[in-house]
């Protein structure tokens, strides 16, 4: 499996709000009418299930085809990098059932089959970009909803195995880098006043109020009443004044403590483009430094997404692939200091 | 804190345990977590405690009787639905939608869909989801106190259910 070696799209760095919103994810939640959830499926449903919607999936008519793997025909590897890719879930990951992704060929769209949900219907944006993530995945979704038949209520909408997604069974999930909020100790706020008007707001890598390089994932906590216009006008209304309260909060950093601010970052830069060894939890914190470097105009010679992509890179999938090997722990920490060291010092 | 467990992922989940007195951590990663089953535990632990809230605040649903119900389509019970707190299939709305309703109330603070239909579905449903549409809009004009549109809303109501 190649699709290693490509470069992402959805982290190119471009778009809307593109320091603060590093991407911008929607999906939709559908199951079949004729077939029991996830929940209560034998394994040989989930096998027909499989077949069933490979063939359908694949024969869809659309601008650009998909490229479908077997995750249960697939080696753990393999399937680790697709996850590190964001292009199928943990819970997809690990599943023991037989399971499909359906991939196009820039990686904006995703189709799980056998997830949660017998179909996920995922797109992937660069920076701050709902509408157009969510009219990828909707265009697919009616093509789709013709040739199968969806489990469809018309009081509750998508019927889907959690009640926490039926309805429209839309979730849009947008990725933020907010260093300055966490460093003044601002989190705790902007976490209550997400909570008050039904946001989610968690730590990308791992939880609380600082979690490994700051980044977060805020994301609309219900999908039922709401139409799926109004669930992404509302988003679109409230992300831009997280963006505002991190840059001015960015701002105000580096006007007080500047030096601090540009020594912390400096020294980051130092580090990953010398070390000889390096943990994942120092690589994620050193590269959240440089990316708000990068932002805020300090070090001007790497791109954006650059920096973006090293956050996939070191992860041990992409790192086995890209050297070929299994690995132990210690070798994996000296294989990904030579790759940061080897992509920043291109620069 | 990387996962204590595997070293490979972010700790995501962080679980202290305290038993006589002594205090164990452990923080893992979501993937871990799933294989060792703590998440699928700890999930269906907080809805199942959410849901007995809302069977004791509704003191109206019989859960006598919706103990001996079973979808016959998915085999779901009634205890194994309280239990993970999901669907079997499609059929369980209508077998268990008497306790389904005020839980999906409690979650999304509403329990009528107002979004997209799929291409393929009936007529009957698509009229029933207009309606409901409609009747939130003449809600919302009445709120506004915008009683011009509310008094069309209204005749439009009432037309559809002549139409139907
Ligand atoms: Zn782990
Ligand atoms: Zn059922």
């Amino acid at each position: 499996m190649e699709i290693y070696k490509k470069p992402i799209g959805w982290l190119r760095g471009e778009g809307d709000f593109a320091s603060v919103v590093v991407s911008t994810r929607v999906r939709l939640a559908r199951n079949l009418s004729n077939y029991p959830f996830i929940t209560s499926v034998t394994p040989q449903q989930a096998k027909e299930i499989d077949n069933y919607l490979v063939d359908k999936v694949s024969k869809l008519q659309l601008n650009m085809p998909f490229t479908v793997y077997r995750l249960h025909e697939m080696d753990d590897v393999d399937r680790r990098v697709l996850f590190e890719r964001h292009l199928i879930s943990s819970e997809h990951l690990n599943s023991k059932l037989n399971r499909s992704v359906a991939i196009t060929e820039n990686e904006r769209v995703s189709i799980m089959i056998n997830e949660e949900d017998h179909i996920r219907l995922q797109s992937l944006e660069s920076s701050f970009n709902p509408k157009v993530a969510f009219e990828a995945t909707n265009c697919i979704d009616d093509i789709l909803s013709e040739v199968v038949s969806y489990a469809y209520d018309s009081k509750y909408g998508y019927v889907t195995c959690c009640p926490t997604n039926i309805g429209t069974g839309l979730r849009v999930s947008v990725m933020m880098h907010l260093p300055a909020i966490v460093y003044t100790k601002q989190i705790e706020k902007v976490i209550q006043s997400l909570t008050r008007v039904s946001y989610t707001i968690r730590g990308f890598y791992g939880e609380g109020t600082s979690p490994l390089g700051n980044f977060f994932q805020v994301s609309n906590q219900t999908t039922l009443g709401r139409s799926e216009q109004d669930i992404i006008e509302e988003l679109v209304k409230v992300i831009p004044e997280i963006v505002r309260f991190e840059t001015t909060w960015r701002e105000k950093l580096s006007k007080d403590q500047g030096k601090n601010l540009e020594n912390t970052i400096w020294r980051a830069y130092g580090v990953l483009k010398s070390a000889r060894s390096i943990t994942s939890e120092e690589a994620l914190e050193l590269l959240s430094a440089i990316r708000l470097g990068v932002n805020m105009k300090l070090i001007e010679s790497v791109p954006l997404q650059v920096v973006n992509e090293l956050f996939i890179m070191v992860q041990p999938g992409h790192l086995q692939k890209i050297y070929g090997q299994q690995m132990k722990e210690g070798t994996r920490d000296i294989t990904r200091a030579d790759l940061i060291r080897e992509k920043l010092n291109k620069f | 804190m990387m996962c204590q467990i595997c070293n490979d992922y972010p700790a995501t989940i962080h679980i202290t345990e305290i038993i006589n007195d002594n205090k164990t951590e452990l923080h893992i990663c979501a993937e871990c977590g799933k294989q060792k089953g703590i998440i699928g535990k700890k999930i269906t632990f907080s809805l199942g405690d959410l849901v007995s809230g809302i069977i004791e605040e509704k003191t109206n649903v019989k859960t006598d009787e919706l103990q001996v119900k079973k979808c016959s389509f998915c085999k779901m019970t009634f205890e194994k639905m309280r239990k993970i707190a999901k669907l079997g299939c499609v059929h369980d709305i209508g077998v268990f939608g008497e306790w389904l309703e005020p839980f999906i109330e409690k979650i999304h603070g509403s329990s009528q869909h107002v979004g997209k239909t799929p291409k393929q579905i009936n007529q009957e449903a698509k009229k029933d989801i207009e309606l409901a549409k409609l009747k939130k809009e003449l809600q919302e004009a009445v709120k506004k106190e915008d009683y011009e549109s509310a008094a069309r809303l209204r005749d439009k109501i009432k037309n559809f259910g002549q139409n139907k």
